[in-house]
């Protein structure tokens, strides 16, 4: 239900933005990287700019980013073999923000942008991942391997800002170069650096 | 213009966000009975093999003891240690969960197997008075062990030389309580148990600490030891308060060596009595089968 309704906003937003006049459609890449729980991972976005003066546009955007990180351990205390634990993460995310433009040439123009994100995440975390020693006989194991995770899914608000550089390549064509901050309340945010390619009009 | 505040507003708030670190480690648990469990028999689970993956950390834990998955049966305890009758005839899972101080858990569950393998037999004997034997089997790569304990106290007929209960249901339960030179030469095909005996079956019973209860349970495969008393110097003493069971080794010329199990207390100790003191006795005989 609530990917239904993220569905709908989005159709709906872009084709407010897609029905007004001067705009643009951006696709990008993504490399992310998440410093609360140190996973890295990518994603890609699509996002629809509306121009509404010359330094100031109307953005709206969505993605998918899918995040991981493995840690090494590999020890043994106590007869206990500590094995590796993994985080996974992935996200949809959809945000609106003002786009401030500063443009220093025809060629090359830089954006800011901040606004509101409302993100559906779903992460696993490993608490641990051990294997035991073997048991006597009168102790009966599916297996020797203990498993404890935490799991962190559901739909999150919180904010994304950030910064990009475009350079123009045609006539109706830019390819852009961002950084961005997301900050997600009591879920996972991350920081990215992005490229990608637009279409104006 | 206030416009540029807001992107710089929202990049430390987003910044903020990604830097509120988290503790993301549960503690290692595993925990394991001392003593092989038996129904009935109260048995002690060790989870002192447990540790935090956080330095300087320490650990809480929590027993469900039966294994319902409903409710906690101790509350949190620094103690990994617990001890518990077990409740399985034949298995079931016993659950653990260990907290460290951040709060995360670690939940274990394991199933327990116990099996016994015993018969009860009412053997031909020297003596007037028949008793049963429980006759325990274990099987191992090279031999067998057949293992047979009188299942009651040995009971003679009336005679001055050792005590006999006036009522004919304290004689069954109690049996007589007789002088060692007397249990040490009763019958030919069964001995009075050696301290050596009687520590096998005390670390049968779950060792020294829980023997005491485990030898008194009142459970089919459990010798099921009562607590006639001592008679010295004519007078019977501590009756259902304790149970004194002569081993074959004597500890000088006049005294030796009894198993001494006592009411409401989970513990077995051997004492040095007077050989002339009249005390419990149960006999027993062993074969090893070599495959």
């Amino acid at each position: 239900m609530k990917k239904l309704i993220i569905s709908l906003i989005l159709i709906a937003g872009a084709g407010t933005l897609w029905s007004q006049d001067k705009g643009s459609l951006t696709i990008s890449g993504s490399y992310m990287y998440m410093p609360q729980y140190r996973m890295h991972g990518a994603g890609y976005t699509l996002s629809l700019q509306h121009s509404l003066k010359p330094w100031l546009s109307l953005e709206a955007g969505g993605g998918y980013t899918l995040g991981a990180r493995t840690i090494e351990r590999n020890e043994t205390v106590n007869d206990v073999r500590l094995l590796n634990l993994n985080y996974h993460h992935a996200a949809y995310s959809l945000y609106a923000a003002p786009v401030l433009k500063a443009r220093s040439s025809r060629a090359v123009s830089l954006e800011l942008y901040a606004g509101p994100v409302i993100t559906w995440q779903s992460n696993v975390f490993d608490l641990n991942r051990y294997e035991m020693p073997e048991s006597p006989d009168y102790i009966g194991r599916m297996t020797n391997i203990v498993y404890v995770n935490r799991v962190l899914e559901g739909t999150f608000f919180g904010g994304i800002a950030g910064f990009r550089v475009n350079l123009r390549t045609g006539e109706n064509w830019e390819v852009n170069l961002g950084v961005n901050a997301t900050g997600i309340i009591k879920a996972v945010s991350s920081v990215n650096a992005s490229i990608g390619i637009r279409y104006c009009w | 213009m206030k416009t540029p505040v807001i992107p710089i507003l929202f990049l430390s708030v987003a910044l903020l966000a990604s830097c509120d670190s988290t503790e993301m480690t549960s503690p290692v648990v595993v925990f394991d009975a001392l003593t092989p469990p038996i129904y009935k028999f109260k048995v002690t689970l060790d989870a002192s093999g447990s540790f935090s993956t956080e330095e300087g950390d320490w650990l809480e834990y929590r027993w469900d003891l039966n294994g319902d998955h409903l409710a906690w049966e101790t509350d949190w305890s620094n103690n990994p240690v617990v001890t518990l009758q077990f409740p399985y005839e034949h298995n079931g899972y016993i659950g653990l969960q260990a907290r460290d101080q951040n709060g995360n858990i670690t939940e274990l569950y394991q199933g327990f197997y116990t099996n016994v393998n015993y018969g009860i037999i009412r053997p031909n004997t020297d003596l007037e008075i028949d008793f049963r034997t429980i006759n325990y089997q274990f099987s191992f790569p090279d031999h067998h062990w057949s293992w047979m304990w009188a299942y009651d106290n040995i009971q003679l007929p009336g005679s001055a030389g050792w005590y006999n209960f006036p009522a004919s249901a304290d004689r069954a339960l109690y049996g007589t309580l007789m002088p060692w030179p007397v249990a040490n030469n009763l019958e030919e095909d069964y001995r009075l148990p050696s301290k050596a005996d009687w520590q096998k079956m005390i670390d049968f019973c779950g060792g020294a600490a829980l023997a005491g209860f485990n030898l008194q349970v009142k459970a089919e495969h459990g010798l099921q030891l009562t607590l006639p008393g001592l008679v010295t110097a004519g007078q019977l003493r501590e009756h259902g308060k304790t149970g004194y069971y002569w081993t074959g080794d004597e500890a000088d010329e006049d005294s030796a060596w009894a198993l001494k199990i006592t009411e409401g207390s989970d513990e077995a100790e051997f004492v040095i009595l007077d050989k002339s003191s009249l005390a419990s006795v149960r006999l027993m005989v062993e074969f090893i089968n070599y495959r």
